[in-house]
């Protein structure tokens, strides 16, 4: 059967990490996330599976002093391999925003996209004009609209993580140790994933930027420091 | 006079079919003639919401695509409308206010009659549960629409949140004629449910044949779709192929036009069944206004350069 009009697709579900790779990374942080964004592919390539409604295409940016894409194009996470990252230099975190709105405009991204995913990482204060950043990111309507999430790691700074998220619905989620980090990594990479493909319809001005509603999931519970496993040590 | 045949179908997604939701799309054609008719003729479809805090979001486009049709028939076939000396303000007035206001009459009718606490309660969290305030009532039967009609040398439309309208003119040129907001992605949409909701119709009056400097060439065929179907395709310009590749099929029918367009009628629902299985898994609703008159001349054109 040949079906009127153009080529067919799911809608496309683009996802960001966002990696913070300063000095202060170096250690077990930047190890940590290296293998836990390697550990993750299998099961993002899982959710994306059980998921025909979607493409999911995965990118990475990491930043230090500068910022660099790590995988610019939006490649499909069954071909999306983790690059191991190093830690050094200052935390120009600004300078990533701005790369990142860049790749929300429209085009490149496609108006029939689901709300982009961006996942960001970071363990230190920023040491560049984050703000002017930011502005870019929500001037963007994909930027606007996309599913924020941060991930603190010690004692970063989570008031600008505050401002990224831009949403009081959705904590940051602190990591003060390998296994929270490993496990909030974790939640995104799946759950997060697996609610942005379904996102329900949304009416101009209702809470929350995207419509995802992840506000209500036990994982942010755990991140506040009272609820979290007694055999969960801060070590960062 | 020119004569046009409708046709529609409308299908529940891949992925309302596995979570067994009900389809959320309505379509209402007036009148309500299988056959050949001549304008005046009013075309609606409508996309609920879907999801939890929508639950009654299908009933809702129901009522959308009827109180559109009945606002329209009694406003202007049967008022005394003179759409020379109108424009889009007095049109989302005078109708789209109407609808917005028959919408939510027939919703609150609705969720006081058939919608006690006993239902609610089963739909939905306690949150929803009697009393409740009105928007709030509203928001259940959320609710999406995009109304056309033909009327004296007039095409008429008015849509409120997403979908598409393409218009294909005699010259091959795929129009949509109504400007997508930036603001309307990420399936933000705005809906019948909320506060002064007819102040957000988009609306558009184009003329046919040659008035006040204006000249469009005729329309071949109109389609307008609930956004599941649109969604489906990698490009946008995939999608405007549509409204082509069915003028095609239609013209190349060896038994006339009337014949293709009945064929095409009959292979709807599993074209979109497949278009939504392979692309947005979302409901897709689909009307197709074909300018019957236009369509033969366009095949006498190409059968005489042919021969």
């Amino acid at each position: 059967m040949t079906l009127p009009g153009g080529e067919i697709s799911s809608r496309p579900l683009h996802f960001f990490w966002i990696v913070d790779c300063s000095g202060s990374m170096v250690g077990d942080k930047i190890q940590t996330v290296n293998n836990a964004l390697d550990e993750t592919i299998p099961e993002m390539i899982k959710i994306a599976g059980e998921n025909a409604k979607a493409h999911l295409f995965v990118r990475a940016l990491k930043f230090s002093s500068g910022a660099e894409w790590v995988v610019k194009d939006p490649t499909p996470v069954d071909q999306f391999k983790w690059i191991p990252l190093d830690a050094d230099g200052v935390t120009d975190m600004g300078a990533a925003f701005e790369l990142l709105s860049e790749e929300l405009k429209m085009p490149p991204m496609p108006s029939r996209a689901l709300p982009p995913v961006l996942v960001l990482i970071s363990d230190g204060q920023p040491t560049d004009d984050y703000k002017c950043g930011l502005r870019s990111i929500f001037n963007e309507p994909w930027g606007k609209k996309a599913v924020r999430i941060a991930i603190a790691i010690g004692d970063a700074d989570v008031d600008t993580l505050k401002e990224f998220i831009a949403d009081p619905e959705i904590p940051v989620l602190e990591a003060r140790n390998p296994q929270a980090l490993t496990r909030f990594i974790k939640w995104v990479s799946t759950a997060v994933v697996e609610k942005s493909i379904n996102p329900p319809s949304k009416l101009p001005g209702e809470k929350g930027h995207s419509g995802i509603q992840i506000s209500n999931d036990p994982i942010l519970e755990k991140s506040d420091p009272e609820t979290k496993s007694s055999t969960e040590i801060d070590v960062w | 006079m020119q004569l046009w045949k409708i046709i529609h179908s409308s299908v529940c997604g891949k992925t309302h079919i596995l979570e067994n939701i009900p389809n959320q799309d309505a379509i209402a054609v007036f009148p309500k003639v299988p056959d050949l008719i001549n304008p005046p003729f009013i075309c609606s479809i409508a996309d609920g919401h879907g999801g939890k805090k929508y639950c009654f979001s299908d009933v809702g486009s129901s009522f959308a695509v009827k109180c559109a049709n009945s606002v329209i028939f009694e406003s202007v076939f049967n008022g005394e409308w003179n759409l020379d000396s109108i424009n889009n303000q007095i049109i989302r007035e005078s109708i789209g206010k109407k609808i917005v206001e028959e919408w939510k009459r027939e919703v609150m009718n609705h969720y006081i009659h058939n919608a006690p606490y006993s239902l609610i309660v089963e739909k939905q969290p306690v949150k929803y549960s009697l009393p409740i305030n009105e928007y709030s009532a509203y928001k259940m039967y959320g609710s999406t629409l995009i109304s056309f009609f033909l009327y004296n040398d007039f095409l008429v439309i008015l849509q409120l949140g997403d979908g598409d309208v393409l218009i294909l003119f005699d010259d091959d040129k795929v129009v949509n004629p109504l400007i997508k907001s930036d603001e309307l992605i990420a399936n933000v949409t705005f809906s019948l449910s909320l506060p002064a909701a007819w102040k957000n119709f988009n609306i558009k009056v184009i003329s046919l044949g040659n008035k006040n400097g204006e000249y469009y060439p005729p329309i071949s065929c109109i389609l307008v779709s609930t956004d599941g179907y649109s969604n489906s395709f990698s490009e946008y310009n995939g999608f405007m192929k549509v409204i082509l590749d069915i003028r095609e099929e239609v013209l190349s029918h060896p038994n006339g036009v009337i014949a293709g367009i009945d064929d095409i009628n009959e292979m709807l629902p599993e074209w979109l069944n497949e278009t939504s299985s392979q692309g947005s898994g979302d409901d897709i609703s689909l009307v197709i206004a074909c300018n019957v008159n236009c369509l033969e001349s366009l095949k006498k054109i190409r059968n005489g350069s042919y021969e």
